[in-house]
């Protein structure tokens, strides 16, 4: 059998309805009832204010009265005057005798008011002939007839009064029980309609805090939990991330990626169990809040135990098992703010994915230090070109056959005023996240195309692009004014651009085909250490693919990196793209490189990059203009 | 001439009735005369003085109009307010008795006629009011002014005929 609670009686949206029209009913009735007892009433004082029987008995006694009157002014004992008087006292009584009762008109009364009158008229009309005895006799026969009728309408009236009164009293008492009744009935149906109103604003209040597909506290309802934090001396906040989730839902349809939400809500509040709360921040980041002793412990193995627990979920429709980046920041002592942890913990999070997901990365002393550190370089970064921070150098990319300069690989430093000559593998990404990479490029490729354009001629000036650089709108136009300005021959300019920018870039074929059309030439960077994707080199068309030296440094050791050499080179020709061999640091990868086909190399063998003025010198060292051979690659190494 | 008598009184009698129920022509009894003493004012038996019509109608008068449970229609009254004839006799604050000339006696607290705004009517509709016609006096109230007079316990002290006020 379905049992009903209130609490879904409350939900029913009739249910509601029905109260608020019962109560409107039943307070239209109590008013109308209310209306009612209160006519009632006023007819019950009506009714009670006066009652004509007590006139029509003092009408009986003074018409006996004047009858005796009569008798006794028969016999001499009365004199006129007290005859009269006698009869004053009838008359007046005929004059204000109530012929209504409670209002309404009483027939016995007027039957015996008429007879009262008929007396009296016939009294008034023999009055000066009292004193004959038969006439005396005669009218005393007619007062006491009078008398008697009087004493019937007193009983009877008597009776009819109670009558009326006993009926309004009863119609009264019936509409104040009525009145009573709807009072009672609309305080119980007000009392259930305020507990209806309590649960729904309860109801309301739970759903703005909860997410709705998992039903687990939302992002609201994490950020109340700030008062459970305060004071706390141990707690631990875990931020978790779906790795990959677009993926999953892009994939295998929204479906799919709600019910693996729900799947994971559930998993953590198995693995956390009673020792924290769990929380739905965001799309597909859940958050877990630890406080008490050992909250730092219990973050990690809470943690750990998702991770397994899903790893352990069946997972029929993807072929991907899904995994989670999880941040962890805690405190053991001190103060909590948290806000502050969960701002730690997210960046732990994000460095957990940065490092491929499926991992915990905890938000250290370190980690918070390194972190307060990318921050203050980032915020110095947006600054550095107006500063002059940076320094562009040159690398030659030098022919492997002849070992004559074919161009040079513009490089970036940047000279911190604090920490020195930083690394571009160092500062690039920072850039790359707060956007400085834009203003950074521009000024990097008008640099190098300002030193470019001393060089000989023939000479190519390669520039590395990133992701957001492509994806700027301005950028080729930038590109056509540069070499506009600097006079530099758009074939002698080089972008080098690596797979992740294709990846990130949806339109990069279009700005590729453009900057082709520039007559610029494009070099796919870091071959060989990406997903190396055969359609990339079919769907774009590359002037020059560098060979990662990755693969260049091992294949002195390993046969393999230089059959995947041989294998590009090969494929390099098919496709009319020149090969890069990077990462050229002895004779011997030299000469292996060679052997494998390509046609171009770098390397410390030949060159250390350099500043614009060494590159000139080396330039002039190399005999560029004439037919030499670049230097003994050995004094270049040591130099 | 008995018979001629007769008519004419049937007839007074029957136009009385048509207009405001009844009215006797008046006979005599005495009190119906302006000059003689109609209302006696006692303290414990003994007389402290006596009215005649011509007396309360050369105090001042008051005027209600009203409704009662003995007439239809609204009647004027006229007469001296209860108040100030009281004011003549220093009394204690025990309740008067006022006694009418059908042995009819209430007793009433001073405060409570001169709260009422009660009044010793003397005419009615402008003319004396003769003793077949609830005459001489007629203590009133004006009950359709005030609601509250509408109960038993103000009709009750409505007493017409009213000869004697005895003060304790």
């Amino acid at each position: 059998m379905k049992r009903f609670s209130l609490n879904d009686l409350a939900n029913a949206r009739w249910f509601v309805a029905a109260l608020l029209l019962a109560t409107t009913l039943l307070a239209l009735a109590a008013m109308g009832t209310s209306v009612e007892t209160e006519k009632y009433q006023q007819g019950l004082f009506e009714a009670s204010s006066y009652n004509a029987t007590f006139d029509y008995s003092r009408a009986q006694i003074e018409i006996e009265r004047l009858a005796r009157s009569i008798e006794r002014f028969r016999a001499g004992d009365v004199d006129r005057q007290q005859l009269e008087t006698a009869f004053s006292v009838v008359a007046t009584r005929l004059e204000t005798l109530p012929a209504r009762m409670v209002g309404r008109p009483f027939r016995d009364a007027l039957v015996a008011r008429d007879a009262l009158q008929a007396a009296c008229d016939e009294f008034v009309s023999l009055r000066p002939v009292m004193e004959q005895p038969e006439i005396a006799g005669r009218m005393v026969g007619r007062f006491d007839d009078v008398a008697r009728t009087f004493s019937r309408l007193t009983t009877t009236a008597n009776a009819v009064h109670g009558d009326i009164v006993e009926g309004r009293r009863v119609r009264l008492s019936n509409a104040l029980a009525d009145l009573g009744f709807n009072l009672r009935l609309l305080f119980g149906i007000g009392l259930v309609l305020v507990v209806v109103l309590i649960q729904q604003k309860l109801r309301f209040r739970r759903q703005a805090l909860t997410d709705p597909l998992t039903g687990l506290p939302n992002r609201a309802a994490f950020q109340t939990w700030a008062e459970r934090v305060f004071g706390a001396r141990e707690v631990a906040v875990a931020v978790i991330d779906v790795d990959h989730f677009k993926e999953v839902n892009d994939g295998s349809g929204h479906q799919r990626g709600d019910r693996l939400l729900c799947d994971l809500g559930g998993v953590f509040k198995a693995a956390t169990a009673r020792s924290g709360q769990v929380a739905r921040i965001g799309g597909d980041e859940f958050a877990l809040l630890f406080v008490g002793a050992g909250a730092e412990q219990q973050a990690e193995h809470a943690c750990a135990e998702a991770a397994r627990r899903l790893g352990a979920l069946a997972v029929d429709c993807n072929d991907r098992r899904p995994t989670l980046s999880i941040g962890i920041a805690a405190v053991a002592e001190g103060k909590a703010s948290l806000e502050g942890l969960l701002l730690d913990a997210d960046s732990a999070m994000y460095c957990a994915k940065s490092g491929g997901g499926d991992r915990i990365v905890v938000a250290s002393r370190e980690f918070r230090s390194q972190l307060e550190q990318r921050r203050l370089l980032q915020r110095d970064l947006a600054s550095a070109v107006a500063r002059g921070e940076f320094q562009t150098v040159f690398q030659p990319i030098v022919e492997v056959g002849n070992l004559r300069a074919h161009g040079f690989e513009t490089l970036l430093r940047w000279d911190h005023p604090d920490l020195g000559r930083l690394s571009p593998d160092f500062f690039i990404p920072l850039a790359e996240e707060n956007g400085a990479i834009v203003e950074i490029g521009r000024f990097v490729l008008d640099r190098a195309l300002s030193i470019a354009a001393n060089w000989p001629d023939p000479l190519t000036v390669s520039v590395n692009v990133s992701a957001l650089q492509l994806g700027d709108r301005a950028f080729v136009a930038h590109v056509r004014q540069s070499l506009l300005r600097h006079a530099v021959a758009p074939h002698r300019l080089i972008l080098e651009i690596t797979e992740t920018v294709l990846i990130r870039n949806g339109n990069a074929k279009s700005v590729l085909d453009e900057l082709r059309a520039l007559g610029v030439g494009i070099a796919l960077d870091d071959f060989g250490t990406g997903y190396a994707s055969m359609g990339y080199l079919r769907q774009y068309r590359f002037d020059k693919i560098k060979i990662d030296k990755s693969f260049v440094s091992t294949m002195v050791d390993e046969g393999k990196s230089a059959a995947i050499v041989r294998a590009i080179c090969g494929l390099a020709r098919d496709i009319s793209a020149t090969v890069v061999a990077e990462g050229i640091e002895t004779e011997e990868l030299l000469a292996l490189v060679g052997d494998a086909g390509c046609q171009l190399g770098q390397g410390y063998l030949f060159a250390r990059p350099m500043s614009a003025l060494q590159t000139t010198l080396f330039i002039e060292r190399s005999g560029w203009g004439g037919v030499a051979a670049v230097p003994r690659p050995q004094l270049a190494a040591t130099a | 001439m008995a018979i001629t008598r007769r008519d004419l009184l049937g007839a007074g009698a029957f136009a009385a009735v048509s207009l405001r129920n009844v009215r006797f022509a008046a006979a005599e009894t005495g009190l119906d005369d302006p000059a003689a003493a109609v209302l006696s004012v006692t303290r414990r038996g003994e007389r402290l003085a006596a009215f005649s019509r011509n007396d309360l109608a050369a105090m001042p008068q008051s005027r209600i109009a009203t409704r009662t449970p003995w007439t239809e229609a609204v009647t004027r009254y006229e007469g001296p307010s209860v108040e100030h004839l009281l004011a003549r006799f220093p009394s204690s604050s025990e309740p008067l008795r006022l006694l009418a000339l059908n042995d009819y006696l209430v007793t009433a607290d001073a405060r409570m006629l001169i709260e009422g705004r009660a009044i010793l009517s003397i005419r009615e509709e402008g003319v004396f009011m003769p003793v077949s016609s609830k005459g001489p006096v007629f203590l009133m109230f004006p009950f359709d002014a005030d609601p509250c007079l509408q109960s038993q316990q103000y009709y009750s002290r409505a007493v017409w005929q009213l000869v004697a006020i005895g003060l304790s």
